[in-house]
């Protein structure tokens, strides 16, 4: 069997800390409060504030898709080169002198 | 009282102990759903079991089967389909909480299918939350706790179809239904030493699936041999009206993967990867890819070295996915469910990407046809390539698996870029005795082929017979 991470100890803890903060909030009057606030602003009130670590993974993942885009935008292809579909018009099913 | 083994048996097996009436599927399901009680909690494999809906089909096809209406090799066989496969009356997660209460009410095409076939739903299946289409980091981002491998529950059972590779490799179910969009069937057969078979796009309809990515996404079989997923795929293929993708390909043409034997002239292209100079990659995993190469060289099988279409398809793949990803998942990141999700970077995904423009968009979709035509040529030459599936075994439920497996895919943004299909075959086993895979991906519509190739091999191997001890 293997033993957690250092990682997973640190993951852990920022849970047990997140929560024990959470503890001090569930009072009836904030309880109610939080919900306003939900109610005025469906996703901010959702919205978890990023940490160090996750702000730093963040960037990481912005760098990985500007490498990506580097690499697309740097693909040289002539003007009019095909697309990997090709889109069809529907034909409808209408006969004339139907209403 | 079934015996332990009948329930590794494959389906190939059991059906003609079904049709001989040997195998009451009343009884086989039966017990299947006791295994479950018993071992499913332990690898958090189902979302939902069925009991009643599999007892009662169970009922229905012993009768059929009683009567001499034997409906042909899935009859009576019982399963369990991913949990984003839509099944009428019967909740349908996505292994996501913001979608955990859904409950559809028509099945998905490949669910009516296995019906009609006889098949017996035993239950869904866990999943990485929407199929880890807005990216993931942790095995445990899945509303069903991460995936455990049964050769090892504190190790990954590999994404996204994590409940399918569980099940089939713990003898929870005959067999699985899993999808891919990248990487999603192939790799929870590697790390669970399973045969799973990720079909040509459009092979098998999608209607009634979670959709992750328009574009790539795939249903397919997980299951005990390469010749079950010939039986699977050939009840869940075909021409499909409420999918304008499924493709008109006649479903014939998978009959020539009935045949005993190499596919005539069939020639092999090996990708060499360099194993020594790759950061985490394990050479237990090179020595049974070694081996497997060996073993269908000595069976006769053409296999030369080459090398890859020099082309950025993974970033081709990763990029229309994120953009297709994104739209499909836009709901949840209007309505703020988004951060509902376990990954706690999925729904910073839109932000990530914001730098994304349409243009990029068309521009990928313009390189993805130049990689069609380039693997067009490619093969003209070869009809197959032979790769290892992934360069380490399992990794640990508990890292972060970026970590964990940190070199890049070989051929999966090629594989998926252009849809192509690949069998994943059991070739041994590495570190702490876990098992290593190892991959033929052909041209599109040939799965036939890669299925013939796939029986040749476990006809002159065994791991695809070997089961995880803690759950024989």
């Amino acid at each position: 069997m293997s033993k957690p991470t250092p990682r997973m100890k640190r993951r852990r803890f920022v849970t047990l800390a997140a929560l024990s903060g959470a503890a001090l909030l569930t009072s009836p009057l904030s309880r109610a409060m939080a919900a306003v606030e939900r109610a005025r602003s469906p996703v901010e009130g959702r919205r978890r504030a990023a940490s160090p670590a996750i702000r730093k993974e963040i960037a990481t993942q912005e760098k990985s898709l500007r490498d990506q885009l580097k690499v697309i935008r740097g693909y040289d292809l002539p003007p009019g080169s095909p697309m990997a579909f090709a889109f069809e018009p529907r034909i409808a099913a209408r006969k004339r002198g139907e209403s | 009282m079934i015996a332990d083994d009948v329930y590794y048996l494959t389906v190939a097996e059991l059906g003609e102990r079904i049709h001989s009436r040997k195998l009451s599927p009343v009884e086989l399901t039966q017990g299947y759903l006791d295994r479950i009680k018993r071992y499913a909690p332990k690898l958090n494999a189902f979302a939902t079991v069925t009991e009643d809906v599999a007892l009662e089909q169970a009922r229905a096809a012993e009768r059929e089967i009683g009567k001499g209406n034997y409906r042909g090799p899935l009859h009576g066989i019982p399963y369990g389909a991913k949990d984003l496969l839509a099944t009428a009356g019967i909740r349908t997660t996505w292994g996501a909480k913001p979608t955990q209460n859904q409950v559809p009410d028509k099945d998905a095409t490949v669910v009516r299918m296995l019906r009609d076939a006889g098949a017996v739903l035993l239950g869904k299946l866990s999943m990485v939350e929407f199929a880890g289409c807005l990216g993931y980091r942790f095995a445990d981002s899945s509303l069903q706790g991460p995936g455990r491998n049964p050769w090892d529950p504190e190790r990954w059972t590999g994404g996204s179809s994590s409940g399918t590779g569980a099940a089939v490799a713990a003898g929870l179910v005959g067999f699985g239904i899993g999808t891919e969009t990248w990487g999603s069937i192939l790799c929870p057969s590697a790390f669970c030493g399973i045969t799973g078979l990720r079909p040509t796009y459009g092979r098998v309809s999608r209607a009634g699936g979670m959709v992750g990515a328009y574009t790539f996404d795939k249903i397919g079989p997980l299951a005990r041999s390469a010749e079950d997923c010939l039986l699977i795929l050939e009840a869940i293929s075909g021409h499909d009206p409420d999918d304008a993708t499924s493709s008109s390909v006649p479903v014939s043409r998978l009959r020539s993967g009935r045949s005993a034997g190499l596919p005539p002239g069939f020639r092999a292209a090996l990708i060499p990867l360099d194993f020594a100079k790759t950061k985490g990659a394990e050479p237990e995993v090179k020595t049974a890819f070694d081996g497997a190469v060996a073993e269908l060289r000595a069976a006769g099988l053409s296999i030369e070295e080459a090398k890859l279409p020099d082309f950025p398809a993974s970033e081709v793949a990763g990029l229309l996915i994120t953009a297709e990803a994104l739209s499909t998942f836009e709901k949840f990141y209007a309505d703020g469910t988004v951060w509902e999700l376990r990954d706690p970077y999925a729904p910073y995904q839109r932000e990530i990407s914001a730098g994304l423009t349409g243009a990029d968009v068309v521009k990928a979709w313009r390189m993805r046809s130049v990689l069609q035509d380039k693997m067009v040529e490619f093969f003209q030459r070869y009809d197959g390539i032979v790769t290892p599936n992934f360069m380490s075994v399992a990794p640990s439920i508990h890292g972060d698996l970026n970590q964990a497996l940190p070199y890049s895919d070989p051929v999966g943004g090629i594989g998926n870029a252009c849809g192509l299909p690949s069998i994943a075959l059991p070739n041994g086993f590495g570190k702490e005795h876990m098992p290593t895979s190892f991959q033929i991906m052909g041209s599109p519509f040939q799965e036939g082929d890669l299925v013939r190739i796939g029986k040749v091999y476990q006809s002159r191997t065994r791991f695809h017979r070997e089961h995880p001890p803690q759950f024989a």
